[in-house]
C-alpha cells in the first residue's frame, strides 16, 4: 500500500516539478542578467518594426551609453501590427507580465494603468532630470491622458497629410482641395477620368478613422471628441452625423477591397501610380523624397482640408508625438533611471540625423545635408497652429473604437446608412460609459 | 501482462496523463467558466456579476450574427472537405497511374500552417493588385470582385480557405476506406450489370458508412475550431459579415478588454462543440445498432 502511495506521490511530484520549472522561468525579465558579461537586460516591447528609425536610434544610443561605461543590453521584441501589438501588450499586463519598457498611447487604458500605479510618472522623472523644457510641447503633451497625467515619453513628432499624384490632378483639371467639399469634387473628377481617387489602407483602421474625425475637428476642434469620451455628446449629434455622411460620400472613391487593404499596399498603389491620393504621416516621408520616389512620379501634399465656418484654422491639423515610451515602475531602479536619462538627453539629435522630426528641440547647424522635402515639412511644422487634432483611437474607449472600425467599411461601401452607423456607435458609447 | 488485470495499477499508469490533461484542458475551461461570471477589464477589480454576461449575450445582435455565420461557416467547410475529399477519392480508385503523385499534391496544403494559407488566399482574392481568382474572372469576361470586402462573398471566401486546406486529409481517409471494400463484391455487381453510380451508392457508400461518420466528426470539430483564417484575412469584417464565434470572443476579450464577456462566449463555444459531437456520436451509435 505504502509503495503504491509512494509511486503516486513520485508521479505527482514529477508533474508538479515540470510545471514549477516553467513558472519559475517567467520571472521578471529585467532582473535576469544577460549572458554576455552580466549586462543588465532591458526588455523593450515595441509596436514599431525592427528597422524603424526610432528603434535604430534607441539601439545607437544604447551602444553609446555602453561605450561610456554603461552596462545595458536592450532586448527588443518588435510587433509592428498595431492591433496585434495592443492585444499582446494588454494580455501580458493582465497576466502580470508587464515588459520593462514598451510603447503606449495616452488612451483611457493608459490612464487606468497610471491610476493603479502601474506606470512610471514621466512628469516627475523629467522634472527630476531637468529635461522637461527640452521637449516641444506639442509632442510631449500629446502623451498626456485625459486627466493631464504623463506616462509616456515621445519618440517622434509627426504630422499627417494627404499625398497626391500631380499628373493625375492636372489631367483631371483639378488642384489640391482646400475644403472637404472640394475634396469630394476632386474625387469625382478623378473618378470620371478613370482614376482611383484614394488608395487607402482601410484594413489597418486608423486611415479611415482620421477621415471620419476630420469634419468634427473642423466644426468643433477637439471638443466633440472630448464630449464623446465623457458621455456629453452622442455620435448622432450634428458633428457626428456630418462625419458619417462625409464618409458615406467619400467611400465610393476608395479602391475596391479597401477594407482588407493594409497601409503598405495602399502606399504601393500610390507609388505605382494606381491611385491619385494617399493619406499618411511624416513617418513615411522617405518614400516621397526625390531620392527614393519612383522615377516619373510627381507628387505633392496637402494638409487636412477645412469647411465653411470652421472653428479651427487651416494650419491646425494632425500633429502629435506618436506612440510614446512607457516604463514599468517595478523595475525602474537607479541603473535603469540612469540609462533612461541618457536616452532623453541624446535621443532627439540622433533621431533627427535620420531625417525625422524629433520630439525635442534640436539645433540644426547645417541643413545642406537634408532632403528639401524634409526641410519643407519642417518649415510647415514650425508654422503649425495651436490646436492639434487628437486621434480618436487615443481618446475613445477601445470597445467604441472597435465598433467604429467594424462599422466604418460598411458605411463607406454604402452597405450601411449614416443613421445605422451613428446608432451602432452610440450603443457602444452607452455600453462603455 | 498480469499487471494489467490490477485496476489500481492501470489507474496509476493513467494518472500522469489524466493530470496533464486536466491541467491543459479542464483547468482553462473551469477558469473560463469562472471568468465568465465576472466583470473584469484585465487590470481593475474583478466584480462578480453572476449570469449577467450570458444574459447580455442573448440580446447581443453581433453575437447572433456570429452564431448564424458560424453555422454557415461549418456547413461550407464540411461540404468542401467531405464533398471534394470523397469525390477525389472515388475518382482516384479508377486511376491506374500517378495516384501517389495526386495524393501527395492534394495533401500538401494540410501540412502548411493556416496563417500561411490565409496569406496565400488573401493574395488570390485580392482586387488590386489583381489576384489569381480575379485574373480568372477577367479571362472569362467577368468583372473582378473584391471578395474579402463585399458583404455577399466574404463569408464564403474565408470559409473556403479552411475547407480547401484539409480536402487532402479526407481524400486519404476516404480513399483508404474505399479500396478496403472487397473487389470481389464490386466485380460481382458489375457482372450483374450494375452501373458505376449504382455500385457507388448501393455498395461502396454503405460499406464505408462508419468512416464517413468519423470524417463528419473530425470535420465538424475542425470547423468549430475555425479562427485563424477569418481573423487573419478579415478580422471578422466588414461589419461582422465574416464574424464567427471564435473571432468575436477573441475581439471582445483582447481588443475590448471585456474578459468576462469574452469568456462567456468561449464557454458557449465549448458547450456547442460538446453538443455537436454528442449528437453525431449518438447518431453513430444508433446506426451501428
Amino acid at each position: 500500500m505504502y509503495r503504491k502511495i509512494g509511486v503516486i506521490g513520485l508521479i505527482v511530484s514529477m508533474v508538479l516539478i515540470g510545471c514549477g520549472t516553467k513558472s519559475q522561468s517567467t520571472q521578471s525579465s529585467s532582473q535576469a542578467e544577460g549572458k554576455d558579461g552580466g549586462a543588465r537586460e532591458i526588455h523593450y516591447f515595441s509596436s514599431r518594426s525592427a528597422s524603424d528609425d526610432t528603434i535604430v536610434t534607441l539601439q545607437e544610443i544604447t551602444d553609446k551609453y555602453n561605450e561610456q561605461g554603461g552596462n545595458i543590453k536592450l532586448v527588443i521584441d518588435s510587433n509592428a501590427d498595431r492591433t496585434s501589438y495592443d492585444q499582446k501588450l494588454r494580455t501580458m499586463i493582465a497576466g502580470g507580465q508587464m515588459p520593462d519598457m514598451f510603447d503606449l498611447d495616452a488612451t483611457p487604458y493608459a490612464a487606468e494603468l497610471g491610476e493603479k500605479g502601474m506606470l512610471t510618472d514621466m512628469d516627475a522623472f523629467l522634472d527630476e532630470i531637468g529635461e522637461k523644457d527640452s521637449y516641444i510641447p506639442l509632442a510631449l503633451n500629446y502623451g498626456r491622458t485625459a486627466d493631464g497625467k504623463l506616462y509616456t515619453l515621445p519618440l517622434e513628432l509627426s504630422t499627417e497629410m494627404i499625398w497626391y499624384n500631380v499628373d493625375m490632378f492636372k489631367d483631371a483639371g483639378i488642384e489640391a482641395p482646400k475644403t472637404l467639399d472640394e475634396l469630394l469634387e476632386d474625387c469625382k473628377a478623378l473618378n470620371d477620368k478613370g482614376y482611383t481617387a484614394f488608395g487607402i489602407g482601410g484594413g489597418d483602421g486608423w486611415p479611415l478613422l482620421r477621415l471620419l474625425a476630420t469634419y468634427p475637428f473642423r466644426m468643433t476642434g477637439n471638443d466633440f471628441l472630448n464630449d464623446l469620451s465623457t458621455g456629453k455628446a452622442k455620435m448622432s449629434d450634428e458633428p457626428g452625423m456630418k462625419a458619417a455622411e462625409f464618409m458615406s460620400n467619400i467611400g465610393k472613391y476608395f479602391q475596391p477591397g479597401f477594407s482588407t487593404t493594409d497601409v503598405a499596399t495602399g502606399l504601393n498603389l500610390f507609388l505605382s501610380g494606381k491611385s491619385a491620393m494617399y493619406p499618411t504621416g511624416t513617418w513615411e516621408l522617405n518614400y516621397f523624397t526625390d531620392k527614393n520616389r519612383p522615377e516619373g512620379l510627381n507628387v505633392d501634399y496637402f494638409y487636412m482640408p477645412t469647411i465653411k465656418d470652421a472653428k479651427t484654422s487651416t494650419n491646425d491639423y494632425w500633429a502629435f508625438g506618436g506612440i510614446g515610451l512607457s516604463v514599468n515602475p517595478k523595475v525602474f531602479d537607479e541603473q535603469y533611471k540612469d540609462y533612461l536619462t541618457f536616452i532623453v538627453k541624446n535621443y532627439s539629435p540622433a533621431y533627427f540625423a535620420h531625417e525625422h522630426l524629433a520630439p525635442q528641440k534640436v539645433e540644426m547647424s547645417d541643413n545642406s545635408k537634408f532632403d528639401p522635402l524634409f526641410l519643407k515639412i519642417m518649415e510647415d511644422t514650425n508654422n503649425i497652429g495651436t490646436t492639434a487634432a487628437r486621434p480618436w483611437d487615443v481618446v475613445l474607449n477601445e470597445d467604441v473604437i472597435a465598433t467604429i472600425n467594424d462599422n466604418l467599411p460598411g458605411l463607406c461601401m454604402d452597405e450601411e446608412t449614416p443613421d445605422e452607423f451613428v446608432k451602432a456607435v452610440d450603443e457602444a458609447l452607452d455600453a462603455n460609459k | 501482462m498480469k499487471i494489467l488485470r490490477d485496476k489500481k495499477a492501470i489507474a496509476i499508469f493513467l494518472l500522469p496523463a489524466f493530470i496533464v490533461y486536466s491541467l491543459i484542458v479542464m483547468v482553462p475551461i473551469i477558469v473560463s467558466i469562472y471568468y465568465s461570471l465576472l466583470d473584469w477589464n484585465g487590470i481593475g477589480k474583478k466584480t462578480f456579476i453572476g449570469l449577467n454576461n450570458y444574459i447580455k449575450l442573448i440580446g447581443d445582435n453581433v453575437f447572433k450574427q456570429a452564431f448564424v455565420n458560424n453555422i454557415l461557416y461549418i456547413i461550407i467547410v464540411m461540404v468542401l472537405q467531405l464533398g471534394f475529399g470523397f469525390t477525389i477519392a472515388v475518382l482516384l480508385t479508377y486511376l491506374k497511374k500517378g495516384r501517389g503523385f495526386i495524393q501527395t499534391v492534394y495533401y500538401i496544403p494540410s501540412v502548411i500552417t493556416v496563417i500561411a494559407i490565409s496569406q496565400l488566399f488573401t493574395g488570390f482574392y485580392s482586387y488590386e493588385p489583381m489576384g489569381l481568382f480575379n485574373i480568372f474572372r477577367k479571362l472569362l469576361g467577368l468583372k473582378p470582385i473584391a471578395f474579402l470586402s463585399e458583404y455577399k462573398t466574404v463569408l464564403w471566401a474565408v470559409a473556403s480557405v479552411e475547407g480547401w486546406q484539409y480536402i487532402g486529409i479526407y481524400m486519404i481517409i476516404f480513399y483508404s476506406a474505399l479500396v478496403s471494400v472487397s473487389p470481389d463484391i464490386l466485380e460481382a455487381a458489375r457482372i450483374d450489370g450494375a452501373s458505376e453510380l449504382q455500385i457507388l451508392f448501393n455498395i461502396r457508400i454503405p460499406a464505408i458508412s462508419n468512416v464517413i461518420m468519423l470524417s463528419c466528426i473530425l470535420s465538424l470539430v475542425g470547423a468549430l475550431r475555425g479562427f485563424a483564417a477569418p481573423m487573419n484575412m478579415t478580422k471578422g469584417g466588414p461589419n461582422h459579415r465574416s464574424e464567427i464565434l471564435a473571432t468575436y470572443m477573441y475581439k471582445k476579450a483582447f481588443t475590448s478588454r471585456d474578459y468576462g464577456y469574452g469568456s462567456a462566449i468561449a464557454v458557449v463555444i465549448v458547450i456547442l462543440s460538446i453538443i455537436g459531437v454528442l449528437l453525431i456520436s449518438k447518431y453513430m451509435d444508433n446506426e451501428s445498432e
